[in-house]
């Protein structure tokens, strides 16, 4: 649970990844199935003909196919449709980069355009796991600059990325054109600087979270100067280190197709307007450094200048009223990420005017447990009234209320992603005083299509009761500081067949509650489970049930471990096993 | 013990809120290196002839820029849940590393909101420098049975610092830092008189590995160089003086 930077990235990332089998009873190998071969030996003569002629219609229908999900099918049809699917795929997606080695996915693919990896767990993302785990993107970069030398996009969430990494980049793919880097680090300006320069057909440089160190070279003034710049896209509000705005301005001038520029906090109001001016065709525009009473919208897709101009992702720290005037013009919202500071009184103005409000954001000026906030169940009650299209919500608290809640997953029928942060640990609901159980089980009773949950407050057994018996389409389950027993987590791990992202904190579930779910864990991307109640032998069990599991417990050197439990068990499947790029504070268990 | 909460980046925006702990003392193990591996097992040798009760009022200074709030600003700092508090829940483990879930990256950008930096270019560099990781360090008392962790950069001197410290572990007296800053402690005649009553003497160890007084190098250097803290019985101390004096010669 938590804010998290859910954008899609240009690929497609929905459905399973390369390495997910649906069926249980298989195993990890991917492949199974008959060969489509030669029939008896009287047709032997023929046999290769029509078999060269399937896989030439295959490979002309298997363009089609574009989401992984359909090609993960495909794949497992026959060994003939795997061999075709796989030289037709253009769009390789590695939901873990531990689960299979770049050598194998290079070997099984051979005509991919576009990439994408995801690295570190998520909670990594709040401090739960010590620098230097690992998800380096080197190795990858190395096999791909061989394989594709074609290749025009690579999407990195929560990986380590250098310098070099990025330098070789930029020199092995002539043809490169999008770089999108989520919640990465490991590299600077240096490395922006080499793909600035050299990616000469760059359409998109996104650096959405990530950490950038600095850097002697001057990374916007690489792009090269001369003849029109094919960018679209230029996004690096997270980069802390001062840019050249004069650089930056020539650049957006010699941009035409330039639609989305996100500026960092250096970039002055004064600057920004300059720049507005001289790019009109801009229809996403951000900047981190004013606070002035600019609205935080992002417009989806209206380019009415107003409306872009307010597009912003700043969170600058505005009230209701200074939302109110901003927000009444935007009727087309679909997508709000905003700061609590415009309290339950801004949250009813929204829900007043964006009727076709799709995703919901709202995250705390003070993350802190403090005993009252800026919003609370009024404003999710009355988002539930207004916005009844609403698919995504994320909403930080400091109390809640189980009717609010109950009453949006009445109101809110489209809503596949429901993340409630109940910032105080245990809270329950702060009128009855009863435990959150009922809130979250309606969700997942009444919303129909929830994929993806984030539980918090008092919650008892009773909560993951619920949601193993009727969340049978989640997918990622985040929970902290709930539930009673291995109870709890048993009913999860039996209840939900599409579970594949399971992250757990704090919570008391122990190794009998791991054990319950061995049936399931080859289907599930990772399972993380830190500060609960795990013991080394307990998850050693599991390590050795099951061999193409990678059990990794977490040291964590900020602990003062007193008894014997396990700080953290992050284990996922994979083809290849152990890493041989463990550091120290992992321990493989097998 | 797991870390201390706080925003990780600007300390001028922290927003403070005071905080009561309790913790009894049974009394430490002897020796101060086995602060971190002591077990709560009730049973240990008593140092003082009496339990202590440390009563910790968390609270700081208020900060200079954070005008907005009336009340002092006060270091948030969560620790164990005790059973006096919420007897309906087992103690929690003093873990909020982490929690809420919002990222430091966007604590930080908010936090820099909160500041209100505008186009100040000024204000941009210095939020430049405040916007990097957080220097969180553990601090161990001996005789106490859980350590603390505390951000270096939420402080700008060894005042500030030593206040921190001073309530958080309301017994530990640093003497008079209060207005001479803990430079007295080079003289070590001072130091001794200091040390031969149970005061105890802040110490820490530095990247060498050498455990040194606090006090001694300017703070920025401190900052950069200090790995954890310790704050010694002043008895353990007197040895430290002058190493630590030479050491800040052979570095000046």
């Amino acid at each position: 649970m938590s804010e998290d930077d859910d954008r899609s990235p240009p690929l497609d990332l929905r459905g399973a990844d390369i390495a997910e089998s649906s069926s249980k009873t298989r195993n990890c190998s991917g492949v199974t199935g008959f060969v489509a071969g030669p029939g008896p030996s009287t047709m032997e003569f023929q046999a290769p003909y029509p078999d060269q002629v399937l896989e030439n219609v295959l490979e002309n229908v298997l363009q089609f196919l574009s989401t992984r999900r359909d090609r993960n099918a495909a794949s497992l049809v026959c060994k003939s449709w795997c061999r075709v699917e796989a030289l037709t795929r253009s769009e390789l997606f590695i939901g873990n980069c531990y689960s299979v080695s770049p050598q194998r996915a290079t070997a099984r693919f051979a005509r991919v355009q576009a990439v994408a990896i995801k690295g570190r767990p998520r909670f990594a993302d709040f401090n739960l796991l010590p620098p230097g785990w690992g998800a380096h993107f080197a190795p990858w970069v190395i096999a791909m600059a061989k394989a594709y030398p074609w290749l025009e996009k690579v999407y990195l969430k929560r990986m380590s990325v250098s310098n070099d990494d990025l330098a070789r980049l930029a020199e092995s793919f002539p043809s490169f054109k999008e770089l999108v880097l989520v919640c990465c680090e490991g590299f600077g300006t240096n490395g922006l600087a080499a793909v600035a320069s050299k990616c000469r057909l760059l359409r998109v440089l996104d650096l959405i979270e990530s950490e950038v160190s600095g850097g002697e070279l001057d990374w916007i003034a690489s792009f090269p100067e001369s003849g029109a710049s094919c960018l679209e896209s230029l996004i690096f509000d997270c980069v802390e280190w001062p840019i050249n705005f004069e650089a930056l301005e020539r650049l957006v001038v010699r941009s035409p197709s330039l639609k989305k520029l996100r500026l960092n906090r250096f970039v002055s109001i004064g600057q920004l307007y300059r720049l507005m001016v001289r790019a009109p065709q801009l229809t996403h525009i951000g900047t981190g450094s004013f606070s002035a009473p600019e609205g935080v919208a992002q417009d989806d897709p209206e380019p009415d200048y107003t409306a872009a101009f307010a597009a912003c992702k700043s969170y600058a720290n505005i009230n209701a009223e200074q939302l109110k005037s901003v927000i009444l013009h935007c009727h087309k919202l679909q997508t709000f990420w905003v700061l609590d500071s415009i309290c339950d009184e801004g949250l009813q103005a929204v829900a007043a005017t964006c009727k076709d409000l799709r995703e919901l954001r709202v995250f705390p000026i003070d993350a802190q447990e403090n005993t009252e906030g800026p919003v609370s169940e009024v404003g999710l009650r009355a988002i539930s009234e207004g916005c009844r299209k609403l698919q995504s919500i994320l909403y930080f608290c400091q109390h809640m209320t189980n009717e609010a809640v109950i009453t949006m997953s009445n109101n809110c029928p489209d809503l596949e992603v429901f993340r409630l942060c109940i910032m105080g640990r245990h809270r329950p609901d702060h009128v009855t005083r009863e435990p959150m159980d009922e809130g979250f089980g309606a969700i997942v009773r009444n919303c129909k299509k929830l994929t993806r949950l984030a539980v918090s407050g008092l919650l008892t057994d009773r909560a993951f009761n619920y949601i193993g018996k009727y969340g049978k389409l989640v997918r990622t389950l985040s929970v902290a500081f709930a539930g009673d027993s291995d109870m709890g987590l048993k009913y999860v791990l039996e209840g939900c067949p599409r579970l594949q992202k399971l992250e757990i904190r704090d919570s008391p579930f122990g190794d009998a509650a791991l054990l319950s779910g061995l049936h399931h864990y080859y289907n599930m991307r990772f399972l993380w489970m830190s500060s609960c109640s795990l013991s080394p032998q307990g998850c050693q069990e599991i390590a050795r049930a099951l061999p193409r599991l990678v059990v990794e417990t977490i040291k964590d050197e900020n602990e003062e471990r007193v008894d014997d439990t396990v700080g953290t068990l992050y284990m996922y499947r994979s083809l290849e096993g152990p890493r041989d790029d463990a550091p120290g504070f992992v321990t493989i268990l097998q | 013990m797991k870390s201390v909460m706080g925003s990780e980046a600007d300390y001028r925006t922290i927003n403070f809120e005071e905080t009561e702990l309790r913790l009894a003392l049974p009394g430490s193990s002897g020796s101060g290196n086995d602060n971190e591996s002591v077990k709560s097992s009730g049973k240990r040798g008593f140092c003082h002839t009496e339990s202590v009760d440390l009563k910790l009022n968390l609270s700081t200074a208020t900060t200079t820029k954070d005008s907005k709030t009336d009340e002092t600003a006060k270091m948030k700092e969560k620790n164990v849940a005790l059973p006096s508090n919420d007897p309906a829940k087992p103690p929690a483990k003093a873990q909020v590393v982490g929690w809420p879930p919002v990222r430091s990256f966007r604590k930080n950008v908010m936090a820099v909101q909160k500041n209100g930096t505008g186009e100040n270019e000024k204000a941009a560099t210095i939020s430049t420098t405040a916007v990097t990781a957080a220097a969180y360090v553990k601090v161990s008392m001996d005789g106490a049975p859980y350590l603390r962790k505390v951000d270096l950069k939420l402080y700008k001197s060894y005042q500030e610092l030593s206040n921190a410290l001073g309530k958080m572990f309301s017994s530990f007296t640093i003497g008079n830092c209060g207005s001479q800053g803990m430079k007295d402690f080079i003289n070590e005649s001072k130091l001794i008189d200091l040390l031969s009553g149970s005061e105890y003497v802040p110490t820490y160890e530095d990247k060498d590995g050498d455990w040194m007084l606090v006090g001694d190098v300017p703070w920025e250097m401190f900052v950069n160089s200090c790995k954890r803290l310790r704050i010694m019985k002043g008895s353990e101390a007197i040895g430290l003086a002058p190493r630590a004096v030479e050491k800040c010669k052979n570095r000046s």
